[in-house]
């Protein structure tokens, strides 16, 4: 038996040794405040390398704020105090001297509404190589294309890539955001209801596109949709009044949830 | 209870009618009152207004009555400008970005120094204009174009401060998660949003500028009058505004129609400025 939380043991599919040799994210003691008020209690919880991971839960459960923890969005509110650790392999992100800037660039973030940069179409990919270093037209070019490809986008944008990236549809411009968060490659991907603004079809497409991340990267996705969830998530981590009340396989947590309210949870008597 | 119901009903209509007329007509009244200046200053100017008062010197009695022209006054209020927003543009835009994003959002300091733009907001302008004296005179200056520059920087630097910053303040926060999500250092993100922003900041300094240019009391100890356009920084510098004073201080009803004319050209450099600006921001976006 592996601990994830304080409250629950639950078993994980791999052993406690080799979890944590190959865990992407090891979340421990994580407490968060916002003005004294705690928003996340004593999280702890390993997330799996190289998988699909939903948290999901109720509204004002956590969700985001455990999400915003995992690349230190919280460094911007001082309102708001965090303890504990988060590790990325055997590195504390909050410990002095993380370089942050470059700590972000490991985990890249898609946020609910897209949000383009006020530049063109190959810019906003372009972006996030450029301050990393990457100056070089050919390559550059390629990498854009790359990650354009990688997204479904090239086809719809390759005639149009020095247009404004705020001209394309909402759909459209939530995929150029992804590209644009993997094109610097990084180890964890971690989504904020990356769908809930985009209709269905559009939708579809960025969850396809997550799932064949997982390849490449750790996907982190909260949502708000058990559908959502049950559809490309390898493991899941139940929230409920920023506690992990329950984590585990998919299947196992969508079949046979350990915890009482977890079941009222996904059998819909609360949301 | 029905009856009671439709006078509740009648009397939520004929309130929500009212107020709209009086908000139509507080529109209206604003739009009434440019178009009475500029009618004013255009019907008394124009007949005034001709190529040799915009390129020419004045003239030995220009101001009562002889011929010449005002150009050594729209030089200078043109140098004194250019200097002075430089000077500005400067200075506002790393305190509006310092408030924003290196110092705390809810903190002490980013509300004092918010509490100090307000008060230099409100300072009149002659208080800038006998500061700026005296600040010459500690300096060993006399009235010059560069007291002028840097009394009217003094004038309009917290108003181009306080303009930037409410554009600042309403980057949407997506947008600067988005770039730290990238990586991007607060500078690089600095660079970023000011991209995003340049149709606000062209209107900040706009604005400014239309304060600064049509300022006479900053300039009236500061930079002194002159007949010559300022050949250095040390020289006196005539003004616009101070063309406008004097001119409309005349007995004489010729001098007077020449300082609306005077008005005239100075509505017309701040509305070029205006439109440059907003092309220039518009471009580089």
């Amino acid at each position: 038996m592996f601990s994830f939380t304080n409250t629950t043991n639950i078993e994980p599919h791999t052993s406690q040794n080799d979890a944590k040799d190959h865990a992407a994210i090891s979340i421990c003691n994580l407490n968060v405040f916002a003005d004294k008020h705690p928003i996340l209690k004593d999280v702890n919880l390993v997330i799996p390398p190289k998988q699909v991971t939903c948290i999901i839960g109720p509204s004002g459960c956590g969700k985001t704020t455990l999400l915003r923890s995992l690349n230190r969005l919280h460094d911007n509110n001082s309102r708001i105090k965090v303890t504990g650790c988060v590790k990325i392999g055997e590195d504390d992100i909050y410990q002095s001297g993380v370089d942050v800037p470059a700590l972000r660039r490991k985990m890249g973030l898609l946020a609910q509404r897209p949000t383009v940069l006020p530049m063109s179409i190959f810019e906003n990919v372009a972006y996030g190589l450029r301050i990393g270093g990457l100056n070089d037209k050919a390559e550059l070019k390629k990498e854009v294309e790359e990650n354009l490809k990688a997204v479904g986008l090239w086809e719809e944008v390759k005639d149009r890539l020095h247009n404004t990236a705020s001209q394309l549809s909402i759909g459209q411009q939530q995929r150029l955001c992804l590209a644009r968060a993997i094109a610097v490659d990084p180890l964890v991907l971690l989504g904020d209801e990356a769908t809930s603004a985009l209709d269905p079809i559009a939708s579809r497409k960025v969850e396809e596109l997550l799932v064949t991340l997982k390849s490449r990267m750790s996907v982190v996705l909260v949502t708000h949709t058990l559908r959502q969830a049950k559809r490309i998530a390898d493991y899941v981590a139940f929230m409920y009044m920023g506690e992990i009340i329950e984590f585990g396989e998919a299947t196992k947590i969508f079949t046979h949830p350990e915890k009482e309210l977890t079941n009222d949870y996904l059998a819909g008597s609360f949301s | 209870m029905i009856k009671n119901r439709k006078i509740i009903l009648d009397r939520r209509h004929i309130t929500e009618q009212m107020m709209l007329l009086l908000m139509r007509l507080s529109a209206l009244s604003i739009l009434a009152i440019l178009l009475f200046i500029l009618y004013t200053i255009a019907n008394k100017g124009l007949k005034s207004l001709s190529w040799e008062m915009i390129f020419s010197l004045p003239e030995g009695g220009y101001y009562l009555g002889g011929s010449g022209g005002i150009a050594n006054a729209i030089a200078g209020s043109l140098i004194m400008i250019a200097g002075s927003a430089s000077i500005a543009i400067l200075l506002s835009l790393p305190i509006a970005f310092c408030i924003n994003f290196i110092l705390k959002k809810e903190g002490w300091f980013s509300g004092l120094a918010r509490f100090s733009m307000d008060i230099l907001f409100g300072i009149p302008s002659i208080v800038y204009g006998a500061f700026g004296f005296l600040i010459m005179i500690w300096l060993g200056l006399q009235a010059s174009l560069l007291g002028g520059i840097i009394a009217v920087a003094f004038l309009i630097l917290p108003i181009m401060v306080r303009a930037i910053d409410e554009v600042v303040m309403v980057v949407p926060h997506d947008l600067k998660e988005s770039l730290q999500s990238l990586g991007a250092t607060r500078y690089e993100m600095m660079k970023v949003i000011l991209r995003s922003i340049l149709p606000g900041v062209g209107s900040a300094i706009m604005l400014a500028i239309g304060r600064g240019i049509g300022d006479a009391a900053t300039v009236l100890f500061t930079a002194g009058y002159t007949d010559s356009i300022p050949s250095n920084l040390t020289d006196p510098a005539a003004t616009l505004p101070l063309a406008i004073f004097f001119q409309l201080s005349s007995p004489m009803e010729e001098v007077q129609d020449r300082a609306y004319a005077a008005a005239l050209i100075l509505t017309i450099i701040v509305l070029i400025i205006s439109l440059l600006t907003r092309q220039l921001t518009r471009r580089i976006k």
